[in-house]
């Protein structure tokens, strides 16, 4: 299980601050267990490059792949954990991820943040977090920012 | 040969910018946001405590639920056949408004915004427009998908 370390409040997050690093290997259960949350349920297993083991062999990367979504989702619960219970990375926020490379079933990935600038106004303070996502192999499968905003 | 038979492919030289699908309303659930969280947090080996009102937080990634990005949906309602092909995700960029809540109706709105060349590469950018039933708007989002089959050194990265 790994542990908590969240930060008091906004006084206390500083500019150059590494956050707690997420680990987490692609087992394909974790990924199918997203896809039950993910899609809808008419959507087809038959053409999903993350569920059909088959068809992803006969396609672009050759075998299946994280939905981009889970990685995202995983960068998100690194830095809603670490940030003060008065965050939001849903209201007045923004997210701005890409995807280099696939992650592959299979594959162990460290998520990382970085905060880069911090700011406020009247109505909250703003986080800004630059996010990585790296493979075993060193290769980056996701990397961008995540802006949080905190209630005054 | 059958009507559908007959439909385009919707590849990169068929999609228009502005083609859109038709607006669709999804009520965030508890129960869907509890399982969402319980499902990552337990993947992530995060702590889970059956009580944490956290659990019922709405994240940022369930936008994809209950705004949908409706790609097939977009497709079929142009005419077209969607690519026998996986389009793999390229970036994803999301804005917020307000924070969505369980018990919230979504009406969303898919359509493609953009449509470009890199690298001799073809990219199809989408974007969903969500709000509130009242209109209260809640995110915006593009999402930007490779529109080839892939090339052989792909099958390395």
């Amino acid at each position: 299980m790994t542990a908590i370390h969240r930060k008091p409040d906004f006084g206390s997050i500083k500019v150059g601050e590494t956050l707690p690093p997420l680990r987490w290997t692609a087992g394909i259960k974790d990924v199918e267990a997203f896809g039950e949350v993910l899609y809808s349920k008419t959507s087809s297993r038959a053409t999903n490059p993350h569920l059909n083991a088959e068809y992803a062999s006969q396609h672009i990367y050759g075998g299946l792949t994280v939905d981009g979504n889970q990685t995202v989702d995983f960068l998100c619960r690194m830095v809603a954990s670490w940030l003060p219970r008065n965050a939001s990375l849903s209201h007045d926020s923004v997210l701005d991820i890409k995807f280099p490379n696939p992650c592959r079933v299979g594959d162990t990935v460290e998520f990382r943040g970085t905060v880069t600038e911090t700011s406020s106004d009247d109505q909250h303070h703003t986080v800004h977090v630059d996010v990585i996502a790296e493979n075993q192999s060193n290769k980056v499968i996701a990397v961008g920012r995540i802006s949080a905003s905190l209630s005054r | 040969m059958s009507a559908v038979e007959q439909r385009p492919a919707y590849d990169w030289e068929h999609a228009r910018i502005g083609d859109v699908a038709g607006a669709v309303t999804v009520e965030i659930t508890a129960d869907a946001v509890r399982q969402f969280n319980t499902t990552q947090q337990q993947a992530a080996g995060l702590p889970i405590e059956p009580d944490d009102p956290d659990l019922l937080a709405v994240p940022p990634v369930m936008v994809r639920v209950f705004a949908p990005l409706r790609r097939r949906e977009l497709v079929a309602e142009n005419g077209a056949e969607y690519p026998n092909h996986p389009t793999p995700a390229i970036r994803w960029s999301c804005r917020f408004f307000n924070e969505p809540k369980v018990g919230d109706r979504i009406v969303s709105v898919t359509r493609v915004q953009d449509k470009y060349i890199r690298k001799d590469r073809h990219f199809l950018e989408w974007r969903v427009d969500a709000n509130r039933n009242d209109g209260t708007p809640v995110a915006e989002f593009t999402y930007v998908n490779l529109w080839d089959r892939g090339r052989a050194e792909d099958r390395n990265r």
